[in-house]
């Protein structure tokens, strides 16, 4: 069975290496030649991260030995390699590939950063245009009138050169005709008329265009953000923490955006110039096909120019994109940590630091805009010339009578009406590109799946709070069990404290419980059944947790406490705030209840956030409350009464607590002692102070502590 | 609480690196007793220094860009640190080159002295190179936060595995090589 794939040798030289088990040896072939290992004789495999490089190394009786190595290329196999070969030496068996080390593509070849689905190289782009089709569906007809409004404006700017030539030729410059003459006059107005008729109905259509695209671009617009805020809200904690909150923020905001304007600005205004271009070329070719050669002789050298000047720019403008984004992200890191600058007095620091970046920003800045200032003339100037050549033929052909004066002045709003499209289209490349990296950023966020999901008849009811941990085993990531076989049973009712040093796997515990991640391996059950069986909102509005760090939503003290069950009384709130100690502080407050919480609760200190949460964690009545070092951050006074509080919550509920101060947990009817992943001692406090174990020792060695303050 | 900032360097006086049966780095070191667990309890615990096998260690540079032959972590497989070497070539030469081979091995960087093609598309750049270890092929993404200036001019890149490169001085790449990476500094 083919197992994984290795790299390098044991001194880092090139090599292409393939491992593969069978029945008990792993057998490794090379350019060096084949090495057998006897799988039994380990007692250990451990996966190795070095420095752009990873092995997997094995304990056996004679010390530890290199098995294979290999660049970060095939770390991610490496990975899942060292997890079977695991399973396989601790008697659970070899297991199954892990589905999630595809980082390549199958086409092409190419590698693509972890959290990506597809090959950005290879994504089609009729594809990704194809699938925004949906979304422009509910707006068909709003699109479609603008697309018509569009046609008739071009229309109607087509009919408006024709009627000044007539205006000019049968009027302005016709000899020997009659002012007098009634009917001339009427002739004469009636043109006039038409002309700022046509105006009119330009202007009228623009209106109409622009309602209607206002309509449709909006609401698409909040279509596309409230399907990527979904897509996010559904994946897992694991999905969502891959990411910077700041690319998240933008995937909802500007990618969206960038796709509206393409679908309801950029199409539509594309069709128009393409309609204008193709239409007047028709109508000069057919008028005076030698003249219309001349004027469209520079178009070609126009574009060349443009594809050489596009070629070099794109990349500048990405460089000025990046620029301008590190000002930014400067800027975000010193607001941010506005504190620590001011207290280590290091705005002096900050401003050189900031000034860096926008002192970079401008030399992109300009390089870039000197290239298209000293460019776009000079380009102009060439287009003019197509200009000038025609102004030459036809004031021949006047002067020589072949033509009359409102011709000439027809063809010349034409050539200006052809060379506006140009140019407009000349930065259409920039904005595609632009448009397609959204699209494929914002489809990779839909498409992802959620790695936690709910089952299909999964259970919404009401759970006891029993909770039982079977020979887990969990890690974050796939070469390192931060819980290993770990077995133990919480009943309903008990309140049991987790110890153990920090690191050692008593947070995942409990991220285990909210189920925001799913086991590697064994079982944990609540009531009895498998916790993948539940529907996630179901359990979680079942749990009440209180973490060590809070986090207040912008909001008055009654939201923040309300936000675990909007639907609640007053009373409720009341009450759940006298029982996580906190009702006496938000009465000294002059707005009570409704006393505004700024950004991140800074205005409040971070023993009465922490009461707070708690009083948010109660409310919902849970029948399993999570204090993950909840009390850490209160004095020893406070801390005793919410101690006191959570003793009277924990009546007819599970509650599970860690804390590092263990007279925290002397109340608990269970200790559960852990040690690199595993269970090392349970009992009470007492049964465990009799024992004399690790617990014991902690219990003292605090002791002493305490004793020197 | 002392000793939490004393630091024990190894030298060739209290110290001995070795190459274990399976090639690995091994220490012999005369320094206070290694604690199976950091909850020994006091009064019985005799601190004295002596010579121990600590077998099988591992090794990790502290400053890697600035100063990768000096101050040398020496780490348990937990990661816990036994002590730091402040110099390797104050070691004697056969310790000294049985550290650097670790430190090689360790550090896998090959050097690129030649960029033959940059190509962008969404957000990716896709890189064909010459290294010190063969033609190299690879993915960069976020490729501006991706190259590391680390000290004059020196770059380290990292693509989208996390595979590290390294180009010494790209003042010294050839013209072509040069203007394919200007845009990404």
């Amino acid at each position: 069975m083919n197992l994984l794939k290795f790299n390098l040798d044991f001194n880092n030289n090139r090599i292409n290496g393939v491992g593969e088990m069978d029945g008990n040896t792993l057998c490794l072939h090379s350019e060096n030649g084949d090495i057998f290992y006897d799988m039994t004789e380990f007692t250990e495999i451990r996966y190795i991260p070095y420095f752009g490089c990873c092995a997997i190394e094995g304990t056996c009786r004679n010390g530890v030995t290199e098995i294979c190595r290999g660049d970060m290329t095939v770390s991610a196999e490496l990975q899942s390699a060292a997890k079977r070969l695991t399973s396989f030496i601790e008697g659970r068996g070899i297991g199954e590939t892990d589905p999630y080390t595809k980082r390549y593509c199958e086409k092409c070849g190419r590698r693509f950063a972890l959290g990506s689905v597809s090959c950005p190289h290879c994504v089609d782009k009729t594809v990704l245009l194809r699938r925004l089709l949906p979304f422009i569906k509910p707006y068909i007809l709003p699109i479609a009138l603008s697309l018509l409004a569009v046609f008739a404006i071009s229309a109607v700017s087509m009919i408006a050169p024709g009627i000044s030539r007539t205006l000019i030729n049968d009027y302005i410059t016709a000899k020997g005709i009659d002012t007098g003459d009634s009917k001339v006059f009427l002739g004469f107005i009636t043109l006039i008329l038409a002309m700022a008729g046509t105006g009119l109905l330009g202007t009228l259509l623009s209106v109409l265009r622009s309602t209607l695209v206002v309509k449709a671009s909006t609401g698409l617009l909040t279509d596309l953000r409230k399907t990527v805020y979904d897509a996010i809200q559904k994946l897992s904690l694991a999905g969502v923490s891959r990411r910077t909150a700041g690319e998240l923020i933008n995937r909802v905001t500007e990618d969206t955006q960038v796709l509206r304007d393409v679908l309801v600005n950029d199409l539509p205004a594309l069709i128009q110039q393409v309609i204008i271009f193709v239409a007047v070329t028709v109508i000069l070719l057919v008028m005076n096909p030698m003249l219309a050669l001349v004027i469209l002789l520079p178009v070609p050298v126009m574009l060349v120019v443009f594809r050489v000047l596009m070629k070099y720019t794109h990349r500048l403008y990405g460089a000025q994109w990046q620029a301008n984004s590190e000002g930014g992200t400067a800027l975000h890191d010193i607001f941010s940590g506005i504190r620590v600058v001011k207290v280590f007095g290091a705005e002096e620091y900050e401003k050189k630091r900031f000034e860096k970046a926008a002192r970079k920003f401008r030399d992109v800045s300009v390089r870039n805009e000197l290239i298209w200032n000293l460019t776009m003339p000079v380009a102009d100037f060439v287009l003019s010339l197509g200009n000038y050549a025609a102004i030459y033929i036809l004031g021949s052909m006047l002067l020589g009578n072949e033509i009359g004066l409102g011709d000439m002045a027809l063809v010349l709003s034409y050539v200006s009406m052809i060379y506006g499209p140009l140019r407009w289209m000349s930065s259409m490349p920039r904005r595609l590109t632009r448009a397609f990296t959204s699209m494929s950023k914002v489809f990779e966020i839909i498409d992802e799946e959620p790695e936690i999901y709910d089952k299909e008849d999964c259970i919404e009811g009401d759970i006891e709070g029993n909770i039982s941990f079977k020979n887990a085993y969990f890690g974050y990531n796939s070469y390192e069990n931060v819980l290993k076989d770990v077995s133990v049973d919480i009943n309903k009712g008990e309140m049991v404290g987790i110890v153990g040093r920090s690191g050692v796997g008593k947070s995942t515990m409990i991220n285990l419980i909210m189920r925001l991640y799913d086991l590697t391996g064994g079982t944990l059950t609540i009531d009895g059944k498998d916790i993948k069986d539940y529907s996630q909102h179901a359990l979680r509005s079942r749990i009440g947790v209180v973490l060590q760090e809070t986090y207040l939503f912008r909001g008055t003290v009654y939201d923040n406490i309300a936000y675990a069950k909007p639907d609640c009384t007053a009373e409720e709130v009341i009450n759940a705030a006298k029982l996580a100690n906190a009702h006496n502080f938000i009465m000294r407050l002059p707005d009570g209840y409704n006393t505004y919480i700024s950004e991140r609760g800074s205005s409040l200190s971070g023993g009465e956030k922490q009461r707070i949460a708690i009083a948010r964690a109660v409310l919902r009545d849970p029948k399993i409350l999570i204090l993950d070092e909840a009390t850490a951050s209160l004095d020893t006074e406070t801390e005793k009464m919410v101690q006191d509080a959570v003793q009277a919550l924990s009546q007819n509920r599970t509650t599970i607590a860690i804390a590092h101060r263990l007279s925290t947990l002397r109340n608990s009817t269970k200790l559960v002692v852990l040690e690199k992943g595993t269970v090392e001692e349970i009992g009470t406090h007492e049964e465990l102070m009799k024992s004399g174990g690790r617990y014991s020792k902690l219990v003292l060695a605090q002791r002493k502590m305490s004793k020197m303050q | 609480m002392n000793g939490i900032t004393e630091t024990i360097y190894f030298t060739a006086e209290n110290a001995v690196f070795y190459l274990t049966a399976g090639g690995l780095i091994g220490l012999k070191a005369f320094m206070p007793p290694v604690g199976k667990d950091d909850l020994a309890e006091d009064g019985e615990s005799d601190n004295s220094p002596l010579w121990q096998d600590l077998g099988r260690v591992f090794l990790h540079r502290a400053f890697p860009y600035d100063m990768p032959d000096k101050f040398i972590s020496v780490l348990d497989k937990d990661g816990k640190e036994y002590g730091m070497i402040k110099d390797i070539s104050a070691l004697p030469e056969e310790m000294a080159q049985i550290i650097r081979a670790e430190l090689k091995r360790k550090y896998f960087c090959p050097v690129i002295t030649k960029i033959n093609t940059v190509s962008a598309k969404f957000g990716y750049t896709y890189w064909e190179a010459d290294s010190d270890m063969g033609k190299l092929s690879f993915s960069m993404h976020d490729t501006y936060r991706n190259i590391a200036k680390v000290g004059g001019n020196r770059l380290i890149l990292t693509d989208v595995d996390g595979n590290r490169y390294e180009i010494k001085d790209y003042l010294l790449l050839d013209r072509k090589s040069f203007r394919k990476l200007e845009l990404y500094l």
